[in-house]
């Protein structure tokens, strides 16, 4: 029940609208059983259609009595063929009409949106295809936002043959007229790759139309700051550079434990990656999960050590995606392993015509900064943008707008210092040339550990003098990446319960209750 | 075009505490009078009416106990031949009725009594070419039904009754540009359908197919003003899509993005003081729907007196935990 307000009412008018329902009950109860027995009795016909409609008109979302129209519609349709007094154009127009008095009453009723699918495709002798698009055109002027009536319109453009650039144009003339429509962008999502493919297969959509689209979006945006549905759109924009290929970024084999770490989390039993150079053995995620970003096995071969240098390869569906190197290292205690790791990326690179580009749409969201400092949409777009150009110059800056977007939008503050610990981290990998020594992130203020698949190799961790505690019942399970952690400290984060992953390498917690040197 | 927020107001007049035994007496006197107006017009979806009261009630640590053999007698006559259940006696069987009546069965202890191998032929019967799942014979296809068949089969654990692998593509299939699902490919984001889809993640274990920043960005960026969280962008907020957002932020470990004080506030002030009971928003009429979205969603922003809820079945903890029903959440960032 939604939307209905609990009004005040004298005693009289509650009298009254007892008597109502009471009738009201009585004629459903009495029409639910007329409708039961027809149908137990398979009496498919014309009484039959007329008791469900009287009912459903009240409430459409009666499915069984829909289901019971059904029936009857198919046994009209077959009795057709022989019974030419059956008209059942009459019949369809007269069941899509019942559907249109029904959304009247339930816009949102799924079993009307289906019936008026289900007539079509099932009984209609030659459907109006181009009547339904205008209806759904009708309907979508009434209410623009109501996804039955999209997910209808996607329907019946399907049947019709309707042209997906026909379909994008129509989101323009919707966008036009309010762009403050969120299902227009959205509709508008689908079938731009469908009608602007990037000819190179490397992106989404083709850059110019990319270029073209985020500056319409930007108009839109900028015509009311405030609103959402644009900045929405935006972002995907802007992101749409960020789809990464996978990558294998580190790994280690020991005398008889291996892992491997990918840049995205991925499945051991998915059959279409392999990678050689590392022997047999049967791969198992870290976490007991389908997939994570570290797999780990047992090392059967000596003689995987012994290579003075290796490479590993792999390779997705035959072929070849990412090489590693691996070095021979030995160790204090002379045992020996081989390691690889590569520089971890975060964001592709753009373009230079991109990077134009969004230099330029920098300037402009300044420019609105100008005028409305605090408002939290440029704010965010500014980020984005500038995340992406990796400028050296407005690296501070991004940090500063973040701190501001939690004044202006402290619902979200939480959120906006997660963003604040992923970019810290990101910015702290991409300093780093060596990946197995000590990772320090101690006294940052992080709430959040991003990429820790990055972090596999270290032999010590320190997470020290952070605000990882702000979440009640913390699992920290994102540290069971790191495989060759001897010295974890995560002391100073008000963590309640510290209930760390099994690591195979550790060997000291430094967890603030028990004190450094502890064994574990 | 003028972007005016739709939200409402929240003041002192409305409750701030939970009304825990006017909930009680709100929901266990709901099917009293069967002839009750609002009651009759419900009877299409009986079975779920059924779930959403006991669930709260259990919630509300209130047993039902005296009403189990009444109950899964109804439900036994609501199997029809091919193993689908029935929101009621005489109305046809379908997906969503079958896995309230399943949750019921399992609420009341009552799971080995029900036609297991049916219910799963049902459920396989209802898996199209292309891995979607219709609501029943008519073929009405949805991610609410994908959902639904493998909590069903979960719950009776036979998951592998089914083919998995297309499922899972179908649902990927409605994966958008904002990290959302819809009900259909093509379909705009909305947080109930969200919620089926990354409950279908969670429950299958591939929850790691979801871009979880984005997808919990535009999760918490459904909460208002008012602390009450919206189902699309532009919308007003409601109890019910605070339930699944917040439900699915938590499978996705970020349930601390949005500001629970803020969220706890709105959805006590949906409580109604005079009958019990939670209505969409503060001063609208109560339902049973509302009401369990309600207490279940207090419970997940750790309200005390309640039990701990599922957010991926939305069932009390320990009955998850006594089927053995596994479900995947990521851990927070």
């Amino acid at each position: 029940m939604h939307g209905r307000v609990k009004t005040r009412t004298t005693e009289e008018q509650r009298e009254l609208q007892r008597i109502e329902k009471q009738k009201k009950v009585k004629l459903y109860l009495e029409g639910m059983n007329k409708a039961f027995e027809k149908r137990n009795k398979k009496e498919l016909d014309d009484e039959a259609l007329a008791i469900c409609e009287n009912l459903l008109v009240h409430n459409p979302d009666i499915l069984t009595l829909w289901n019971f129209r059904k029936e009857i519609l198919l046994e009209f349709k077959n009795s057709a063929c022989t019974n030419p007094e059956i008209d059942l154009e009459k019949l369809v127009s007269k069941e899509l009409y019942l559907t249109e008095v029904c959304l009247k009453v339930n816009p949102k009723s799924y079993c009307a949106w289906h019936q008026r699918c289900w007539t079509l495709d099932n009984i209609a002798p030659k459907p109006d295809w181009d009547r339904e698009l205008l209806v759904c055109t009708k309907y979508l002027e009434l209410d623009e936002r109501n996804f039955h009536t999209w997910d209808y319109r996607k329907f019946v453009v399907g049947r019709a043959g309707v042209s997906a650039k026909s379909e994008l144009e129509y989101t323009t003339s919707k966008i036009n007229k309010n762009f403050s429509n969120y299902s227009s962008w959205h509709y508008r999502s689908q079938y731009l790759p469908l009608v602007h493919p990037d000819a190179t297969g490397e992106r989404p959509i083709d850059r110019d139309i990319h270029i073209k689209e985020l500056t319409l979006v930007e108009s839109a945006a900028f015509t009311d700051p405030n609103d959402q549905s644009g900045w929405f759109y935006q972002r995907w924009l802007l992101d749409l550079q960020q789809q990464l290929p996978l990558v294998l970024t580190q790994a280690c084999i020991s005398e008889n434990f291996t892992w491997v770490a990918f840049n995205k989390p991925v499945c051991p039993n998915d059959t279409a990656l392999s990678i050689t150079g590392l022997g047999d053995g049967k791969w198992k995620t870290c976490n007991g999960e389908t997939a994570s970003h570290v797999w780990i096995k047992d090392t059967q071969d000596q003689s995987l050590i012994s290579y003075e240098q290796s490479k590993l390869s792999l390779f997705v569906n035959g072929e070849l995606k990412s090489d590693l190197e691996l070095k021979l290292v030995t160790e204090s205690n002379d045992q020996q392993k081989m390691i690889g790791f590569r520089k971890p990326s975060f964001i592709n690179n753009l373009n230079s015509a991109l990077v134009d580009f969004y230099s330029s749409l920098l300037e402009s969201v300044i420019s609105l900064l100008e005028l409305e400092p605090d408002c939290k949409w440029p704010l965010l777009s500014f980020v984005t943008i500038a995340r992406h150009l990796r400028f050296e110059s407005s690296r501070a800056e991004i940090y500063e707008k973040l701190e501001l977007l939690k004044k202006c939008d402290p619902t979200r503050k939480n959120y906006y210092d997660d963003l604040r610990s992923k970019f810290l981290i990101e910015d702290k990998l991409s300093e780093l040339e060596d990946f197995t020594g000590v990772f320090d992130v101690s006294c940052m203020e992080l709430t959040a550990l991003y990429h820790t698949q990055y972090l596999s190799l270290f032999r010590e961790v320190n997470l020290s003098k952070n605000k990882l505690g702000k979440i009640k019942r913390r699992c920290l399970g994102n540290l069971c990446n790191l495989q060759a952690c001897e010295v974890l400290n995560i002391s100073d984060n008000n963590l309640e319960v510290t209930k760390v992953p099994k690591l195979p390498n550790l060997v000291t917690l430094v967890d603030g209750k028990c004190l450094a040197g502890q064994k574990v | 075009m003028a972007n005016l927020v739709k939200d409402v107001t929240i003041s002192d007049s409305h409750p701030n505490t939970l009304l825990k035994d006017k909930h009680v007496n709100y929901l266990k006197s709901y099917s009293d009078n069967k002839e009750d107006y609002e009651y009759c017009m419900t009877e299409y979806l009986r079975m779920s009416g059924i779930y959403w009261g006991l669930t709260a009630l259990d919630l509300l640590n209130e047993s039902n106990e005296e009403s189990t053999e009444a109950m899964m007698e109804f439900i036994l006559k609501c199997v029809n031949d091919e193993g689908g259940i029935s929101p009621s006696t005489g109305h046809d069987p379908h997906i969503l009725y079958t896995l309230s009546a399943v949750q019921i069965a399992a609420l009341l202890k009552q799971e080995s009594k029900l036609p297991v191998q049916k219910i799963v032929k049902y459920i396989q019967s209802l898996q199209q070419p292309d891995g979607s799942f219709a609501g029943d014979k008519w073929g009405e296809i949805d991610t609410r039904f994908s959902f639904c068949a493998v909590a069903c089969l979960s719950l009776l654990g036979q998951l592998d009754a089914i083919d998995l692998k297309k499922a899972l593509d179908f649902v990927m299939s409605c994966l958008n540009f904002d990290g959302g699902f819809g009900s259909r490919p093509g379909s705009e984001s909305h947080a109930g359908l969200i919620y089926c889809c990354v409950g279908f993640l969670s429950v299958t274990g591939n929850l790691h197919l979801i871009d979880a920043d984005l997808l919990g960005w535009w999760l918490c960026e459904r909460q208002l003003p008012s602390g009450g969280l919206n189902g699309r962008p532009e919308k007003l907020p409601d109890v019910c899509y605070s339930w699944w957002v917040l439900a699915s932020l938590s499978i996705l470990g970020r349930l601390k993005w949005i500001d629970q004080d803020s969220l706890t506030r709105f959805i006590l002030a949906c409580q109604d003081t005079e009958t019990g009971g939670f209505s969409d928003r503060p001063g609208d009429i109560p339902d049973p729907f509302h009401t369990l979205f309600g207490v279940a969603g207090l419970s997940l922003l750790g309200t005390k007196d309640l039990k701990e809820v599922d957010p991926t079945f939305c069932m009390p903890a320990n009955v998850i935990q006594r089927l053995g029903a596994v479900s995947q959440k990521l851990p927070s960032p």
